[in-house]
């Protein structure tokens, strides 16, 4: 049950020192890569590792499968899935979104539609799926930031395209609850009936999911549904939930890998007391340390007990992040990733521009980056500020521009970022005096 | 506790095997006795301890640590590991598990019409599902060959051998051929040394699943034998935290393996792929898969660390796993009254498992009201079942219990934290729950 409480110990540095163990010199500014957990959910993760010590066989054998189905039901509670057993566990989104593609069987004229920004091992499964089973993948280019109504519309225009060519069908639509670089909340809420009705299936990448924007699972009805635990919902690495509703696990034969629960098709429709059921297959793929799977309770004691819910989470992380980015915008000069009509930050993220400016091959002067160095600014930026200033800087190249996605948490407040923009900028000061360029004429 | 391997190692002295190692270096429940390496392994104090400080440290600093720490120390993970298998570090990656190694590896061939995955009926189970699953959906078929133990070297070589011929004469090819270095069940030494120059001679391929490999036998030579592929868990008996295996592929087969299984960052179409070497588009693509916890790949120099300086060397484990299993098995054999599984050249124990026979029969009818002793057929499994319960629920253990080949055997783990005297309870338990067996006690509907 949601409360709108109040945290414990006040969202912020104060919280961040009570319940997490950052190290001093380190400002964690960068939840959205990696996530991490508070103390409370790293002893409770400790203790259960201890327990499959002291009995390996009893823990790991016997006792595994009734735990992990407590802990499905919490997060399909959490999602409003209100069947359970459309709901298992995988350890990433990746892992979630590569089962439904490798999974469905691909005929002829069956294209993939996605857009650009899908994620990155998304499209290199997508790519895969090109290269060896000739599914062709068409890639919408929407050019971020627009409204949410032109994105809709381009999405539904391009399907239609590709049903009105003959022999061609979309056969699967992948989008995001939220893209991840840079960090956009899409209205995928609209999206997935759109798209469904022009006959498609709809695989909604939740990787930024649970925990950050309100999944309703139940009313949504995706075709397929994955989303990181370890994120944003402080569950610790390698949990995330996928969701295959019953009419479609036919299709979804197998776990990846393939494992004990994996039956036969010549087994199927046999009744097999020894035959295991779908969810089950999901149990077991691979001797691997899945005691993070049984963490979702005490990441959810967390959030009530401890933050006061999931509403007081919700409102404190938006809000950092939003007015942080105006703090940021300022010290560095730039704007927002932003435009009324467009849900881009109804979310935890929120995407500043670096000052810098792209220059072309012919002119890198004054403080230009030439075009061949464009991407090294992102690595320079992230391996210098780690090395010298304890900020790691999340900074991509997008259409021209670099842009700097800030990741609001309870654990952090507007003062983090506006110290990591002063060293942002600083860095971004170097490029334009060439300190890169010279890098990497004299590196390579 | 430092995290990089740069210091001169803090050497410890030996410590006895059995009680002592157990008590000063491992965690297991004061009450439980584990007899049960084999399944899901364990890890002493040290890298317990050592794996606690890579995850304080990832979750001091995430994106520094998992960006910028951990891909030297995975590096260094590979270099200390490749040596236990003869290979050379670009040819050894990490992944979590075998089952995911094994998937890697035969969802990467295509499969033509026609071309057979030659297996024995001993595969491991989630292997075979694997092949199944491969079956629906590729035009591979699979081809089992039965194998009942005991057994010896010649006649599985044979079998083998006699097996590729039918397949060709059916005008078919076997692509691939999968076998173990030591069975799961029965746990016994398999000649995979002699397969592999056969397979070689046919063209196929040879997958060796080495589930039992690293840590358990000798693989020094595994490159000199010259399989295709070659998987083993380090969970197991290299003392690594669970999630962690090695996948093994010389360099002349790299540019089988496109992809990763899930499809990650390193994967580039044909095209691009032609625009880097091999080796280098092997190694990067298992550099970073997805995300997990990838702490257990990093704590293999620990593992190493304490099997040298606190076990004395690879070789004196090994040698006394192997030891101390014949011998307990012995043991329990003897007290039971029955026998351990060996064939007729004694090669099925050259490894850490020990299989002994339960002083169980099987009736060879039921006789109206009762079986006086024994155990109707139909039973078997559910008694075996019932025996593994029992030494888990009343004894505090786990006696793996199967019904095979007409008989009940058990399959009993050795290890250094193990001694006589763990064997000698094992033997006393059973005899307890197979004297209820026998008089009937057992509900079993």
């Amino acid at each position: 049950m949601a409360e709108t409480g109040t945290p414990k110990v006040p969202f912020g540095i104060p919280m961040r020192q009570a319940h997490f163990a950052f190290g001093r010199q380190y400002t964690p500014l960068n939840h959205g890569s990696y996530g991490t957990v508070p103390v409370s959910v790293r002893a409770a993760h400790a203790a259960l590792q201890a327990d499959a010590d002291a009995a390996p066989d009893p823990f790991i054998a016997l006792e595994f499968h009734a735990r992990l189905a407590a802990q499905r039901a919490l997060a399909a509670e959490a999602l409003h899935c209100s069947d359970v057993d459309e709901l298992v566990f995988v350890p990433n989104a990746t892992t979630g979104s590569d089962t439904i593609l490798k999974n469905l069987v691909w005929n002829e004229g069956d294209v993939v539609l996605c857009y650009e920004l899908v994620y990155g091992s998304v499209a290199h499964g997508l790519s895969w799926l090109e290269e060896t089973r000739g599914v062709e993948i068409q890639v919408v280019h929407p050019e971020w930031p627009l409204p949410d109504n032109e994105l809709v519309q381009i999405m539904i225009d391009a399907a239609m395209n590709v049903n009105a060519q003959p022999g061609k069908r979309v056969r699967l639509a992948v989008v995001d609850t939220i893209i991840s670089m840079p960090g956009l909340r899409i209205p995928f809420e609209r999206l997935v009936p759109a798209l469904q009705a022009l006959g498609a299936l709809v695989l909604v990448d939740g990787a930024h999911g649970i925990g950050q924007v309100g999944i309703d699972l139940d009313v949504l009805r995706p075709d397929f549904f994955v989303t990181n635990l370890h994120k944003w919902f402080f569950v610790p690495r390698g949990c995330a939930a996928l969701y295959v509703p019953k009419k479609h696990q036919e299709l979804i034969r197998t776990s990846l890998p393939t494992s004990h629960g994996f039956t036969p098709k010549r087994r199927l429709g046999v009744s097999d007391e020894d035959g295991e059921s779908w969810v089950e297959m999901f149990d077991f793929t691979g001797s691997d340390d899945t005691t993070a799977w049984l963490c979702v309770q005490a990441a959810i004691d967390f959030r009530t007990q401890v933050c006061g819910g999931e509403t007081a989470i919700e409102v404190y992380s938006n809000v950092v992040a939003q007015r942080s980015a105006g703090v940021v915008a300022s010290v560095l000069g730039t704007e927002i990733m932003d435009l009324a009509g467009s849900c881009i930050r109804e979310c935890f993220f929120a995407n500043v521009r670096l000052p810098l400016e792209l220059g072309t091959e012919m002119d890198s002067s004054n403080g230009k980056v030439n075009p061949k160095h464009a991407h090294a600014v992102v690595g320079w930026i992230k391996a210098v500020g780690v090395r010298e200033s304890g900020f790691y800087f999340q900074t991509c190249l997008y259409r021209g521009a670099w842009w700097w996605r800030l990741s609001g948490t309870i654990y952090v407040e507007v003062e983090d970022f506006r110290k990591g923009a002063e060293v942002l900028k600083g860095l971004c000061e170097r490029i334009q005096n060439g300190e890169l360029a010279k890098q990497i004429t004299t590196t390579y | 506790m430092r995290i990089l391997h740069d210091g001169p190692p803090t050497v410890t002295a030996v410590t006895p095997f059995g009680r002592e190692m157990r008590q000063a270096h491992f965690n297991f429940a004061p009450s439980y006795t584990p007899l049960n390496h084999g399944s899901f392994g364990a890890f002493p104090s040290s890298v317990r301890e050592y794996q606690r400080t890579l995850r304080c440290e990832t979750e001091a600093r995430p994106d520094t640590f998992i960006r910028f720490i951990y891909p030297r120390l995975l590096r260094e993970s590979r270099e200390a590991v490749a040596p236990l298998l003869g290979a050379e570090t670009d040819e050894v990656v990490f992944v979590p598990n075998a089952l995911t190694a094994i998937n890697t590896v035969l969802r990467n061939l295509i499969y033509r019409s026609g071309d057979v995955i030659l297996y024995f009926s001993t595969i491991y189970d989630a292997c075979l599902k694997t092949i199944q699953c491969l079956e629906e959906t590729t035009r591979v078929k699979g081809y089992c060959i039965d194998l009942m133990y005991p057994a010896d070297d010649d006649e599985i070589v044979d079998l083998f051998r006699t097996a590729i011929l039918e397949i060709q004469s059916q005008g078919r090819s076997v692509k691939l051929a999968m076998f173990d270095t030591v069975l799961t069940f029965p746990g016994v030494r398999f000649p995979w040394e002699r397969l592999v120059p056969v397979c070689r001679e046919y063209g196929i391929l040879s997958c060796i699943d080495g589930a039992h490999g690293v840590g358990h036998i000798d693989l020094r030579h595994l490159a000199q034998v010259e399989p295709d592929f070659f998987i083993s868990n380090c969970y197991k008996w290299l003392m690594v935290p669970r999630g962690c295996a090695v996948l093994y592929v010389p360099y002349r087969n790299q540019a089988l393996i496109r992809t990763t299984y899930p499809t990650a960052e390193g994967y580039l179409p044909h095209a691009e792929r032609e625009t880097k070497s091999s080796a280098s588009y092997f190694v990067n693509l298992f550099d970073k898969v997805s995300t997990i916890d990838t702490t257990p790949y990093i704590c293999v120099i620990e593992a190493l660390k304490f099997r040298d300086h606190v076990c004395g060397g690879e070789e004196r484990v090994r040698d006394y796993c192997k030891t101390i299993a014949r011998e307990g098995g012995e043991l329990m054999a003897a007290m039971m009254g029955t026998e351990i599984l060996e064939n007729k050249t004694g090669t099925l124990r050259d490894c850490c498992f020990t299989n002994v026979k339960l002083p169980l029969e099987i009736a060879e009818e039921q006789q109206g009201g009762g079986y006086r002793g024994k155990v109707p057929a139909k039973d078997a499994k559910a008694v075996a079942d019932w025996i593994t319960k029992m030494t888990v629920d009343e004894f505090d253990t786990f006696i793996a219990t199967r019904y095979y080949a007409g008989a009940f055997w058990v399959r009993i783990s050795g290890q250094v934290y193990l001694e006589r005297v763990d064997f000698e309870w094992a033997a006393n338990v059973l005899l307890d729950l197979c004297g209820r067996v026998r008089n009937g006690i057992l509900h079993l509907s």
